[in-house]
């Protein structure tokens, strides 16, 4: 049950909050606000009545509700969390709350803003509690219609153009995850006889599927999650929504929208195929096919690090810097999961934790900065010196932006060294002998070496923007801007705080982490 | 016999909670401080100097104080030659292998600890004057604070992990001490290219640590302690011959940070920020934190055999120490040559102080740690007293130009003496400083040592020892001698500050003291038998605890760098002092010119960096937009699958028409209709559609919680 008061606050709470927005616009958001505040605190009281004893083992799924829906064909309402997703379930309630006060800037149809925000909360939170593939599957989908319309209706000048590529992008992928997910319903129930959508019992009756279904399955749901995630080459429609969406959306959707995208990908191949043996009692993963499926996915992860980050270098809008960066963030990400070990996954999974905190930072601070200048623009080359008229928020970017290019005692760092210590610690990785199919003069260890060489380059921008935004003498632009509201500020100062917290004390999130992991490697 | 084999470690709540206080008194003033800052941000006001000052220096007091009790504590309970009072907690930990934030006590982090804390509480005392009616005096303490605080973490780690994390701490308060003075551009691009010269050091140290995370991994026994790396080795899990190339990633961080060739660009630059800074930086600190790793991680690059011997090892492993050996050394020339040629003040300190990691990095390269480290504890105590003393000169002409100076011996007696004390120091002056002593230490031990071309290596020491004696004797008579040069009708030398003053003695003091010790020890050794060796010569008791020895001291080794110093001095002064038309001519002639202008432009080091970094990253990330732009975005995404899909889309559409629509036209009147009234709805405006969504799900819901009652009453 206490799962379903996640869903249900929020999403019964929508109608009313638009009602009470046509009556009176203001109440709308604090309706919303306190909808949300009191989600976010009801899932830290289930995070600190749970989730801080070290001898659990988070394997296994918690707060466990099913209920039959479609019994003909094995359809269940059924939800639950375990290690991986409930840090999640706690990042989103966060990144909703600091979300929805700094949209108070927000003057225009506050009633239907403020309502598609509770809407996309309860789709955000199915994803990541959903247990039943059709029920996930139903979750991912009302995830984009919410933020189709918070681009297309709040957004920039060139709206509905980012607004189109966003849906059409996701959409697309959806539809070939959802072959891939029905792929994997149908091949349980030939193998098992068992009519289920649910993921546990998919999970059982997966076992004896051969691995080259699996291995199809595996690139059927990954282009699904990759562009959602998204990694290069469908990667073009972040940029774009980013720059275009109200700075709120920007943070929703880099904070929690791209995480959906790894979730999955955790979730669906890596934790259900988990248990997957062939008759030589060797894993899915560890097969020859698993082996090909993760250098693959490493060179993904390294391209999709290595060439936004390039981008990036190059970019004068503020905001789409930080989209490019978030690209490259994610790269980590499938990197870690490529290298298949404690800490690749450990460092993947602390990495979206850690970059939903980081991210939406910058992108509200990109919109403080944004609404504070004389023509409304972000471009570095016209936006400098701002310490000197908004100090807090010029401390606040250097904090987040060191954050993000992965300053030890803050958040990034942790996923950060993890995932490079997992990656040099995969022998397939760092075979030199190995070379690529595709790319026979190179060798794997390319993928680790190139990789960890970007975090150059990650520094290299945010320096430049640093320099240029925060630093030096103050531009025209500048000129009528006030030292930032609290309602601006605040919101970025919580997620400072919790990004230093996960920096320096990992290990309360961490235990989870690794708990849930030992359980999904092969010993 | 091997000394590690009989190392024990011994855990000791007192130290170890003493240790912490030595690192986290400096952070938390630190951080008090800024948030100080912030409330004077905020309510427009400034809290008085006095107040934030004191507490600036109360930190490091602080530290000082704990220090100063681990530091006898230690040699006085245990034995440190075999005990290491260690202490761990995990701080990210994984099933089968853990991060830990750990401190070690040993020889080594213990003196380093003191060193530092005494330095640098001197620093922040001096700063307190130096920094006086700065607009943002509290950050300056808080950032500095920060720093001090992030280099006692960093001496005091006992692993890989922890190392890095302060190292990398290290960077980023470095970054904002240089940029301290920020609306200046030059400030904010030196503090940026310090991050980034840094920042590729870095990176070279995050693959070294996880190079030997996969050695011990495969040896089943994953760690990054010093201590357990060590005990790996010595009981043969692991041998050097898998560990040198991890050590060359190691040393790649200590080439950033130290200041190597040819990562030596940022250090002159970060001149940028306040004196008492550059002080820290050159003295005690960031510069010294990459040979302090160098000490530490010995064990890749160096064998330590049995009777306290370090030898290079055979084969591939030998690599590292060459390598660190000889880049020691050209970097000892090249810095030596480049501050030949700098006319301001500062830089001569910084590229002097280029040369002299230089020569301490070729000194752990030959393996003889104990006196790498010998000339580390001198050189800081020195050239922190050297950069004061510049930032009192310069507090007093306004000007960092040599030219702008001369003849401040008349106004500046303290300074001028205590900057006499310090350059002889650096020059290395025969028999009375400890410059000299701790240099000669180095020259013996690259003259015996084992590495490729030793005795080329040895020439070029030598020749540099003779440059540094000329550049400082140039420096002390165009400051303090000969005639004034500065601008008399508005600059008007003044007395250094009480403070100020304060400070100088101080380290003054400190210079004498060493250089009394290490002349005692040296020559007192070799005149009686009665001088305790293990107490007053400090190059042989650190070898003794860290168990190498290098050659005892011999006055026969000492005179080729007595005759280098002496011809040095001598030319310098009958140079600028005298000034013999024979000498000045020397240093006219075309070839010189031409050779000074390759050396001024740092032999086009820096040039190279940007040529091989720069250049190409930008170009790479110009190319890569546009691929992104017009390739993926422009082409695959707007023209073949858009346009195709409109495409596709109108010959559906013209089948639709001439085919099918025909047989639906009857069926079409019919919904026509219903369509027009519908019509009304498609108002076109997506916020509409947004609400009719909302009313939708409504609807949907209500439907299902409905549902949901119902099979709930039923059962």
């Amino acid at each position: 049950m206490e799962l379903l008061y996640l869903l249900l606050i929020p999403i019964s709470l929508a109608l009313p909050t638009y009602l009470v927005g046509r009556w009176k616009p203001e109440f709308a958001k604090y309706l919303a606000t306190l909808t949300i505040l009191v989600t976010t605190i009801y899932n830290f009281i289930l995070w600190f009545a749970d989730f801080t004893n070290p001898s659990t083992n988070y394997g296994s799924f918690m707060y466990n509700y099913t209920k039959s829906w479609v019994p003909s064909v094995g359809i269940y309402f059924s939800v639950g969390v375990d290690g991986l997703s409930m840090p999640l379930l706690v990042l989103t309630q966060l990144v909703f709350l600091v979300s929805v006060v700094s949209s108070y800037y927000i003057k225009d149809q506050q009633g239907t803003y403020y309502a598609l925000l509770l809407v996309l909360l309860t789709g955000v939170t199915g994803t990541f509690i959903a247990l039943d593939l059709f029920l996930f599957y139903i979750f991912w989908e009302l995830v984009l219609v919410p933020m189709f319309f918070m681009i297309h209706i709040w957004g920039g000048p060139n709206r509905k153009y980012a607004a189109i590529k966003f849906f059409i992008f996701t959409h697309l992928a959806s539809l070939v995850m959802l072959i891939g997910l029905f792929y994997i319903y149908l091949e349980a129930y030939r193998n098992s006889g068992q009519m289920s959508f649910l993921l546990v019992d998919l999970k059982v009756n997966l076992n004896g599927v051969s691995f080259k279904t699996l291995a199809l399955i595996f690139w059927l749901v990954f282009i699904g999650f990759v562009t959602k995630f998204p990694q290069v080459p469908v990667h073009t429609w972040l940029p774009d929504a980013h720059v275009q969406a109200p700075s709120p959306g920007s943070a929703i959707l880099a904070g929690l929208l791209l995480k959906m995208g790894g979730y999955g990908l955790i979730r669906i191949p890596f934790w259900l195929f988990a248990d997957v043996v062939d008759e030589s009692g060797q894993h899915f993963f560890d097969s020859k096919e698993g082996h090909t499926i993760r250098i693959i996915i490493g060179f993904i992860g390294m391209v999709s690090m290595v060439y936004p980050a390039f981008i990036a270098l190059q970019q004068d809008d503020l905001k789409r810097m930080i989209a490019y960066s978030s690209i490259s963030h994610m790269g980590v990400v499938l990197l870690g999961l490529a290298a298949y070990n404690e800490w690749g996954i450990n460092g993947a999974m602390y990495m979206m934790i850690a970059h939903g905190v980081i991210s939406p930072g910058l992108f509200l601070l990109s919109g403080i900065i944004e609404h504070n200048t004389k023509s409304h623009t972000r471009d570095m080359s016209k936006v400098g010196g701002l310490a000197h008229k908004m100090p807090f928020t010029a401390a606040l970017f250097v904090f987040m932006a060191f954050a993000s290019a992965g300053l030890p005692g803050l958040a990034g760092f942790v996923s950060e060294f993890n995932v490079f210590i997992g990656l040099f610690a995969n022998k397939e990785l760092m075979a030199s002998n190995d070379k690529f199919f595709i790319f026979p003069f190179l060798p794997y260890v390319i993928i680790p070496v190139l990789a960890v060489l970007s975090i150059i380059v990650t520094a290299g921008y945010y320096l430049w923007a640093i320099q240029k935004v925060i630093f030096l003498e103050q531009t025209d632009e500048l000129e009528n801007s006030t030292p930032a509201k609290w309602w601006e500020i605040q919101p970025v100062f919580i997620l400072a705080i919790f990004t230093v917290i996960l920096g320096l004390f990992p290990n309360t999130v961490w235990m989870v982490l690794d708990s849930w992991t030992q359980t999904i490697l092969p010993h | 016999m091997v000394v590690e084999e009989g190392i024990q470690v011994i855990e000791d709540k007192f130290l170890i909670n003493s240790a912490i206080l030595v690192i986290l008194i400096p952070f938390l003033t630190g951080i008090f401080l800024l948030f100080l800052r912030g409330l004077e941000i905020r309510n427009k006001t400034k809290f008085s100097e006095r107040l934030t000052g004191s507490i600036g220096v109360a930190g490091l007091l602080g530290s000082l104080i704990n220090a100063t009790i681990i530091i006898f504590t230690y040699f006085n309970k245990y034995d440190a030659k075999t005990q290491r009072v260690i202490g761990d907690t995990p701080f990210v930990s994984s099933a089968h292998g853990t991060f830990k934030w750990g401190i070690s006590l040993d020889p080594l982090s213990v003196i380093m600890m003191f060193l530092l804390a005494f330095i640098a509480s001197v620093i922040h005392f001096y700063a307190t004057e130096y920094m006086h009616g700065d607009t943002a005096y509290t950050r300056f303490f808080g950032t500095l604070n920060f720093f001090t605080g992030a280099m006692f973490g960093f001496v005091l780690a006992s692993n890989l992990f922890m190392a890095f994390v302060f190292w990398e701490l290290l960077g980023v308060s470095s970054y904002m001490l240089i940029g301290y003075y920020w609306p200046k551009a030059s400030a904010a691009s030196a503090a940026k290219k310090a991050f980034l010269y840094n920042k590729i050091g870095d990176v070279s140290f995050l693959v070294g640590i996880a190079y030997i995370w996969q050695i011990t991994l495969k040896a089943h026994h994953p760690t990054l302690d010093y201590h357990e790396l060590t005990n790996l080795i010595s009981n043969g899990t692991i041998s050097i011959n898998q560990l040198w190339f991890p050590g060359l990633l190691l040393f790649g961080g200590a080439i950033g940070k130290s200041a190597q060739l040819p990562l030596f660009g940022w250090l002159p630059e970060a001149m940028e920020g306040p004196t008492p800074v550059s002080a820290l930086l050159h003295s005690s600190t960031m510069v010294k934190a990459g040979l302090f790793l160098l000490s530490r991680i010995y064990f890749t690059f160096v064998t330590v055999g049995g009777h306290y011997e370090a030898f290079i090892p055979e084969g591939d492993a030998a690599l590292t120490a060459t390598l660190i050996t000889w880049l020691g050394v050209l970097t000892a020339l090249c810095g030596a040559l480049i501050a030949l040629t700098a006319t301001d003040i500062k830089k001569v300190l910084a590229f002097s102080t280029i040369s002299q990691l230089g020569y301490i990095g070729m000194a752990m390269g030959t393996g003889q740690i104990h006196v790498g480290f010998y000339h580390l504890v001198s050189h800081a105590t020195f050239k922190s007293l050297l950069f004061l003393c510049a930032g009192a000169v310069i507090h007093s002409v306004h000007s960092q130009e040599m030219k702008d100076m001369g003849g401040l011996k008349k106004y500046m007696p303290y300074t001028y003496w205590t900057m006499l004390i310090g350059l002889l120091g650096l020059v290395g002056f025969p028999f009375i400083t400890n410059g000299f002593y701790s240099k000669d230490a180095l020259l013996v031990a690259i003259k015996n040592s084992d590495i490729p071309l030793a005795g080329l290596a040895f020439t070029i020491a030598l020749i540099t020892a003779g440059i540094t004696a000329f550049y400082s004797s140039k420096l002390f008579i165009l400051t303090f001698l000969g005639t004034p040069r500065y601008d008399k009708d508005h600059v008007h030398p003044h007395k250094t500050g009480i403070r100020m003053r304060i400070a100088l003695i101080i380290l003054a003091i400190a210079v004498v003291i060493e250089s009394v010790w290490w002349a005692v020890g040296s020559i007192g050794g070799l005149a009686s038998e009665k001088i305790n060796k293990s107490f007053w010569n400090f190059e042989y008791r650190l070898g003794d605890l860290i168990g190498i020895h290098g050659a005892p001291f011999a006055l026969i080794d000492t005179i080729p760098s007595i005759l280098a110093v002496i011809l040095g001095i001598s030319l310098a002064f009958g140079m600028y002092f005298y000034q013999i038309p024979f000498l000045i001519s020397l240093k006219e002639g075309g070839f010189i010119i031409k050779l000074e202008n390759i050396i001024a432009n740092r032999f086009g080091f820096d040039k190279l960096i940007y040529v091989l970094a720069m250049g190409p990253g930008m170009w790479v990330g110009s190319k890569f937009r546009r691929f992104d732009e017009e390739v993926i975005d422009g082409f695959i995404i707007n023209t073949v699958i858009k346009d195709g899909s409109l495409k596709l889309a109108d010959y559906s559409n013209k089948l639709d028409q001439d085919g099918i629509d025909g047989v639906v036209n009857g069926l079409g009147d019919i919904t026509s209709e219903l369509g027009y009234n519908l019509r009304k709805v498609q108002t076109g405006q997506t916020s509409q559609y947004a609400r009719w969504m909302m009313f939708g799900l409504a609807l949907l819901l209500s439907i299902m919680t409905l549902l949901y009652f119902q099979t709930f009453t039923i059962k």
